[in-house]
């Protein structure tokens, strides 16, 4: 059942309006004429026998009318009871799921009407109810039953959550309770249980959405890039979409599309002129009642060509033969002695690879190195390799080594390093030790224990790999990354987290990674030790966009009541016009009941 | 005197006298045929002579041819008593107080002939009981007293006719003629009404007064009817249809009424408030046989 509230001033105006209608229709009764007469004797009979059937008819229908505007005002001012026993606590689930901020057609959004009606169920009970107040977005964290001047409290500092997956805790669904209401839009949440009030706000509202964005250069011509955008019509009507693409006011990419109902669409742009940096994407229909996934950012990362120089005193550096054949990569080769004489800042190297020699100082770009030997400016700890042959571990989660399998590794000498805080292990052997560490800083390093030619590692298959691997570590940015929005998690050693406009985002860290909140799309930027890490928040998920999904068909405009006038209590209206029309019915045939 | 009855109508009332369907009860004498023999002018019968009697009525030519002696029997010519109820309730008062009216003048017609027949005039006012009552008169100079007895009557009460009679026939009067002037607008049956004076066998004749307003109302619309011995309102809407009922109604109660007392073996006759009263009541009684 439904639950119909009034507020105590319509309640007081409504009871107003009752009673000045039954003033006024005294008023204006007609005229009775009292006439004496000798007897009613005869009066009596005529009466008696006309109205013997219709005077029957007359006083059932009399009673019902009196049954029913008692019914009319019983529903108008108070909440019809529940069946069963009435309990003292009342638990009451408000589903604040992104599919709830949709506009109806009254401007207010699903959830401040579901807000307001909660609120005013909240204001009907008597002090002595204890309400359990739970959002779907856990929000909530520890609910309880409480008081109602807590519960509104609650209620107000509610927001519409993020999660696509509404969570009701089912200790709190499958309370033991005679009332328990729900107001939910029926979008998102699952399915309810049936001894649940369901109160439904849902209106079907026009929305066109991105539900994906991804950037990407074309095979072979890494100048090239393309823009991949999925828009979604989440409505039951016809929409002609603006799609702009913005990185600044000289770099605009447009289109203008039509989508029929309920279509999806990948529209796909050449986005060459786009530069490095972050990008907003924006669609725009004239109908469209769901701004939430209207937006979305993306970051197009660097993919310039590479400058590595090479140093080597060896003549046939299979580092050296394998560098040269990848297409980003513009190679420079050096022995040590040039390595050592000349400025490194005119040939403007990206990064170094080191083939079995070890520089006397740090380098001043990204480098590795293979065969590094003891030297002062290497901040490890190292040992040397006590036997010929040994078993290596591999730590396959690290971006360096991703893809590559390195199956039958062997090494035969070098040394082995004392790992430190900072320090990401690369290769390990249980018998001697880490044999090859990543440094991760604003200049990051590679350093690898054993000399290429001491290990087979040149002659397997995923060696290229891992050199490519380990170039793009040392040199490309991040990859970035895309999450939705709400609570945010980006690795533990994430100091600062800075929107786009340079608001510092508030952190907190637990089990290791660190944490930060955004409840709407935007673009992020968490700066860690291996550089700044860019964070895309947005609502790219058909889910967001599909806000017309809901099982619940109705929708009852007497909760919106965010209207002014009396266009929110409109049912209640009308129960109270019909009581007043019936009252008058009543009257009417009150004065006619003994007559013809 | 009362300005009940004129001076001339009056004068006309003079020749009239009383004609009673019974033999009469009464023990003064009078005018009317008796059961009792004794002095009179009509012959009844003969019987034996026995010692005592009056040998005034001895027939001696009987006794000339039979040698035996019989004494001549006449009906006793014996007043009657005349017992006139008047209704005084509330519903012949009040706004038709043309009905109570009327009663006064019908009572007073028929106690003037009365007097005049030296019979025994009881004026006796009722509503749900004996309200007053004149002790039986009589001669012609009792007029002035029956006169003065209507005259200080008033409207009170609701009409209980059985009640009346019970009160006033209960303590035993003499068989006579009675007269109930009513509109005999009553809750109970008339069976019911005159069961205690009807095995008394008087001779009874009701006298309807109907006022023409009762007959056919001049209001329609929205009344409220107040009832005015009752004082209960009824609220009604009054249609053509409803007034049409109505009349029917009323016409049935009349028609009711008169068949009661026809079927009763009693006299009956209407008299309408709005009709010549002089020409009307001696129309009527002379139609009915009570006046000749």
């Amino acid at each position: 059942m439904t639950s119909l509230f009034l507020s105590v001033p319509i309640f007081v105006l409504l009871l107003l309006a009752v009673v000045g209608a039954v003033v006024l229709l005294y008023l204006l009764r007609p005229p009775v004429l009292n006439r004496l007469i000798s007897s009613n004797l005869i009066w009596k009979r005529v009466l008696g026998s006309s109205r013997a059937i219709s005077e029957r008819w007359r006083w059932w229908l009399s009673l019902l009318l009196a049954l029913l505007i008692t019914t009319c005002l019983f529903f108008s001012a108070l909440r019809p009871s529940v069946d069963g026993e009435v309990d003292s606590r009342v638990l009451i689930i408000l589903d604040n799921s992104p599919s709830m901020g949709a506009l109806t057609q009254s401007g207010a959004s699903r959830y401040d009407i579901a807000k307001i009606a909660v609120s005013r169920l909240l204001d009907s009970f008597s002090k002595d109810v204890e309400v359990m107040l739970v959002d779907t977005q856990r929000q909530i964290t520890s609910p309880d039953f409480d008081s109602i001047a807590q519960n509104q409290i609650r209620l107000e500092e509610l927001t519409i959550g993020s999660n696509l997956e509404p969570i009701v805790p089912s200790h709190v669904a499958e309370l033991a309770l005679t009332r328990k209401f729900i107001y939910t839009d029926g979008v998102m949440i699952g399915g309810v249980p049936d001894d649940f009030t369901i109160v439904s706000v849902f209106q079907p509202a026009p929305n066109v959405g991105i539900t994906r964005l991804s950037f990407a250069s074309v095979p072979g011509d890494i100048n090239v890039r393309e823009a991949f955008i999925e828009i979604m019509n989440g409505g039951g009507s016809p929409q002609l979409v603006d799609l702009e693409l913005v990185q600044s006011e000289a770099r605009v990419l447009k289109r203008r599309i039509q989508l029929g109902p309920y279509e999806k669409s990948t529209q796909i742009f050449n986005a060459s002129k786009l530069l490095s940096g972050p990008v907003k994407a924006s669609v725009y229909s004239s109908e469209d009642l769901f701004k939430f996934d209207d937006v979305a950012y993306g970051y197009i990362t660097t993919k310039s060509p590479i400058k590595v120089g090479i140093v080597s005193d060896a003549t046939d550096s299979k580092a050296f033969t394998l560098l040269s054949l990848m297409p980003r990569i513009s190679l420079t080769a050096l022995t040590l002695a040039e390595y050592e004489e000349i400025d490194l800042n005119k040939l403007n190297f990206d990064t170094l690879v080191f083939d079995g020699v070890t520089p006397a100082n740090k380098p001043t770009v990204p480098s590795m190195i293979f065969g590094i030997t003891s030297s002062n400016w290497v901040n490890v700890k190292t040992s040397p390799i006590r036997s010929s042959q040994i078993i290596v571990d591999k730590n396959l989660t690290h971006p360096i080594l991703k893809n590559v399998a390195m199956t039958d590794l062997s090494v035969e000498g070098g040394v082995v390093f004392e790992v430190t805080e900072g320090v990401e292990t690369l290769l390990n052997s249980e018998a001697e030790g880490v044999l090859a560490i990543a440094i991760p800083g604003a200049i990051k390093n590679i350093l690898v224990g054993f000399d290429l030619k001491k290990t087979n590692l040149p002659y397997l298959l995923d060696f290229p790999i891992l050199l490519s691997n380990s170039i793009k570590w040392l040199v490309d940015e991040p990859p970035v990354m895309t999450v939705n929005s709400g609570v945010i998690q980006v690795p533990g050693d994430v100091t600062k987290v800075f929107r786009i406009d340079g608001t510092d985002m508030p952190l907190w860290f637990a089990n290791g990674n660190a944490y930060f909140y955004s409840g709407e799309a935007g673009l992020f930027t968490a700066f860690t030790r291996n550089g700044p890490l860019r964070v895309s928040v947005s609502q790219l998920d058909r889910r967001f966009s599909d806000i017309n999904g809901s099982q619940l068909k109705k929708f009852d405009p007497s909760l919106d009541s965010t209207n002014s006038g009396f266009r929110g209590y409109s049912f209640t209206l009308v129960i109270g016009i019909m009581a007043l029309l019936l009252l008058m019915l009543e009257w009417f045939f009150y004065h006619r009941r003994i007559t013809q | 005197m009362s300005t009940l009855l004129s001076q001339e109508f009056m004068r006309r009332l003079d020749g009239i006298s009383l004609l009673l369907q019974k033999s009469v009860a009464g023990h003064l004498r009078g005018q009317h045929r008796s059961k009792r023999t004794g002095i009179g002018m009509i012959f009844s019968d003969y019987r034996p002579y026995t010692a005592g009697d009056d040998v005034r009525n001895l027939d001696w030519a009987t006794y000339m041819r039979l040698d035996r002696l019989v004494l001549r029997m006449f009906e006793e010519e014996a007043d009657t008593p005349i017992y006139i109820l008047i209704d005084n309730s509330q519903s012949m008062g009040n706004l038709e107080a043309d009905k109570f009216e009327t009663a006064k003048k019908f009572a007073a017609v028929l106690a003037y002939v009365g007097l005049l027949n030296h019979d025994r005039v009881s004026l006796i006012s009722f509503s749900d009981g004996v309200v007053k009552e004149m002790p039986g008169r009589r001669g012609k100079n009792q007029m002035w007293r029956a006169m003065h007895f209507l005259d200080s009557l008033k409207n009170e009460g609701q009409t209980n006719l059985e009640n009346t009679f019970r009160n006033f026939f209960g303590s035993g009067r003499t068989r006579g003629l009675v007269f109930v002037l009513s509109d005999f607008l009553i809750d109970q049956r008339l069976a019911d009404s005159f069961r205690p004076v009807s095995q008394f066998g008087h001779e009874i004749f009701g006298v309807h007064i109907i006022s023409p307003e009762e007959e056919n109302p001049s209001f329609d619309g929205q009344v409220v009817l107040v009832d005015s011995e009752t004082h209960e309102a009824i609220n009604v809407n009054l249609t053509g249809s409803a007034l049409e009922t109505y009349r029917a109604e009323f016409k049935k109660h009349l028609t009711d009424t008169e068949r009661f007392f026809k079927r009763s073996g009693w006299g009956y006759t209407s008299i309408r408030t709005n009709v010549d009263f002089e020409a009307s009541v001696l129309t009527s009684l002379k139609k009915e046989g009570i006046f000749r």
